[in-house]
């Protein structure tokens, strides 16, 4: 038995790059997760999320870094591996497989599984155990496997676009599930997808990747806080976002909006100004794109 | 041990349906050829046991890889789990399907049969019954794994494959061997191609045409050495093996 300190109980990313061809998923990206916590891993796509988990994950090998589970490397190493479950895209169980015989294996390998909270949860989400893998539609797909991670008993666990192919009432129903599950056993859960604003209120740290390379990690109340829009007349917005940092700008007509990190001082707003708050997917919006301007620009 | 046994159990339980509809089939046609037997006045005898088994066990090997990779991959197993825990349920089910083989041959009477009994045996012991019963097994036993291990190893390079290159080694390996290499023979008048089937059927068969190797011990061991080492190409061949999108 490897008995450990609390410090080193971690998802350790450490200087991981990785290339598929001539394309760059991964630079040289160093991250960490800590147990306990909700984290978002935001990216566009091709961002690099996907293949980021498929590495911890020991799924794909890295060119260069490492990733260390629990203060051990994760590649090829059963029993860190144990400690996560990777919820992808990908479903890797067998077409023939039935649900409840998928249960009973999960059991096997990960011992623990709570075969009546998932057998509840089929209840809860109307899918039937007898089903077979090939039988299952996209959004059952994600059910089921979204099922499974819900109910083992370890403490990673990395969800890949959880609600693919989920109807609005599925989805609230599986962030649901998941604030439900987190509050009974408090694990790490790492969830990558696009439906930025519907999991807003489920992160607590907010992770953005861009080309393979990490843009920002903060508390998702921090971000919030950090940016603001402003909006008004070109010569009014470019005069008061002087010496800002501007993340973005949107220009229609004569109005102007303009993107800003930092905090803002509302004693310095001109009256011919409106402020907002960004919410965090127009906030990941500005901070992921390239000026490339609209589709109707001609430069 | 603990994670390579799961991943064992689930092998041998995921490979045991397909037994039991395989060996339901061979009984079946058995009693058929039987019953055929018994009503007619000619003698039917289904002699193709052991042939058939080896066909199996190449697909099952094959298919074992695939899914079986996929599916411990996703509960949390490594590579190397994967290969060791592969090649112990191919070991097991090798032994199981050796004995149950045997069991139906002396069950049915198949006088002659592919491995046990046969024209091969004739061919290296000069007639039929010179090897003892636990040897012929042995012999059996390691044809088995040797073709299952082939099945594991071409299942876990086609999985790597892209559909082009996998085309061109379905194609290519069978033409180059039946083909390009007896009409290099026949140009350059040498014994490549019959060389090479000498050495696979010794390796696959245990038919030795060397006068050295004619002692069935030796042949034994050199195919045990075989089977060992094809083992350890198919370990490696799994190491490097991504999961693909």
């Amino acid at each position: 038995m490897v008995i450990r300190s609390k410090g080193e109980e971690k998802i350790e990313v450490i200087n991981v790059s990785k290339n598929f061809g001539q394309v760059k998923a991964l630079d040289n990206i160093s991250l960490t997760f800590e147990r306990e916590h909700i984290y978002g891993l935001l990216g566009r796509n091709g961002a690099g999320k996907t293949t980021l988990l498929n590495i911890i994950c020991n799924r794909l090998f890295a060119d260069s870094g490492e990733v260390l589970i629990d203060g051990e490397q994760s590649c090829e190493n059963d029993r860190v591996q144990s400690h996560l479950y990777y919820m992808s895209e990908k479903n890797c169980y067998p077409e023939t497989m039935t649900v409840r015989d998928a249960f009973r294996w999960s059991d096997r390998f990960y011992p623990g599984f709570d075969n009546e909270l998932a057998m509840k949860l089929c209840d809860k989400f109307e899918l039937n155990p007898k089903k077979k893998m090939k039988q299952l539609s996209t959004g059952y797909n994600s059910i089921f496997k979204a099922i499974v991670a819900l109910c083992v008993d370890i403490p990673y666990i990395l969800l890949d676009e959880p609600v693919l192919g989920l109807d609005a009432s599925h989805r609230q129903m599986l962030y649901q599930a998941i604030i439900e599950s987190y509050a009974l056993k408090p694990r790490t859960f790492v969830i990558s997808t696009h439906l930025i604003e519907e999991i807003t209120t489920l992160l607590e740290t907010v992770m953005i990747i861009k080309k393979g390379s990490l843009v920002t990690i903060d508390s998702t109340e921090n971000l919030l806080k950090a940016g603001y829009a402003v909006t008004g007349k070109s010569a009014s917005v470019d005069a008061y976002t002087t010496n800002k940092q501007i993340i973005g700008e949107d220009v229609l007509g004569g109005l102007k909006t303009a993107y800003i990190m930092g905090q803002l001082d509302r004693s310095s707003i001109p009256n011919d100004l409106d402020i907002n708050r960004m919410d965090l997917q127009k906030l990941f919006i500005r901070m992921t794109e390239d000026s490339k301007g609209g589709i109707n620009d001609e430069n | 041990m603990m994670k390579i046994k799961t991943a064992l159990r689930y092998m041998l339980h995921d490979s045991s349906r397909a037994m039991i509809i395989y060996y339901g089939v061979i009984v079946a046609i058995n009693l058929l050829s039987l019953l055929i037997s018994r009503l007619s006045s000619n003698s039917f005898i289904f002699s193709g046991t052991d042939f058939s088994s080896l066909i199996f066990i190449f697909v099952l090997g094959i298919v074992m890889f695939s899914q079986n990779f996929l599916f411990l991959i996703q509960n949390g197993r490594s590579r190397k789990t994967l290969a060791v825990s592969s090649l112990s349920a191919l070991a097991i089910i090798s032994i199981v399907m050796t004995l149950l083989d045997q069991l139906i041959i002396q069950l049915f009477d198949q006088g002659s049969s592919f491995l046990i009994d046969s024209d091969f045996e004739v061919m290296v012991y000069g007639s039929i019954g010179q090897m003892d019963l636990p040897l012929n097994l042995l012999n059996s036993l390691i044809t088995y794994l040797l073709i299952g291990i082939t099945g594991l190893f071409l299942g876990a390079i086609y999985y790597r494959m892209t559909i082009l290159p996998k085309i061109l080694v379905s194609a290519g390996v069978p033409v180059f061997l039946l083909v390009i290499l007896p009409i290099i023979d026949y140009r350059l008048s040498t014994e490549i191609f019959v060389s090479v089937l000498k050495i696979a059927g010794l390796a696959y068969l245990g038919i030795s045409t060397w006068p050295k190797l004619d002692n069935h011990l030796i042949i034994t061991l050199i195919r045990t050495a075989i089977v060992l080492f094809s083992a350890l190409i198919y370990y490696i061949s799994t190491l490097r093996t991504k999961v693909k999108a």
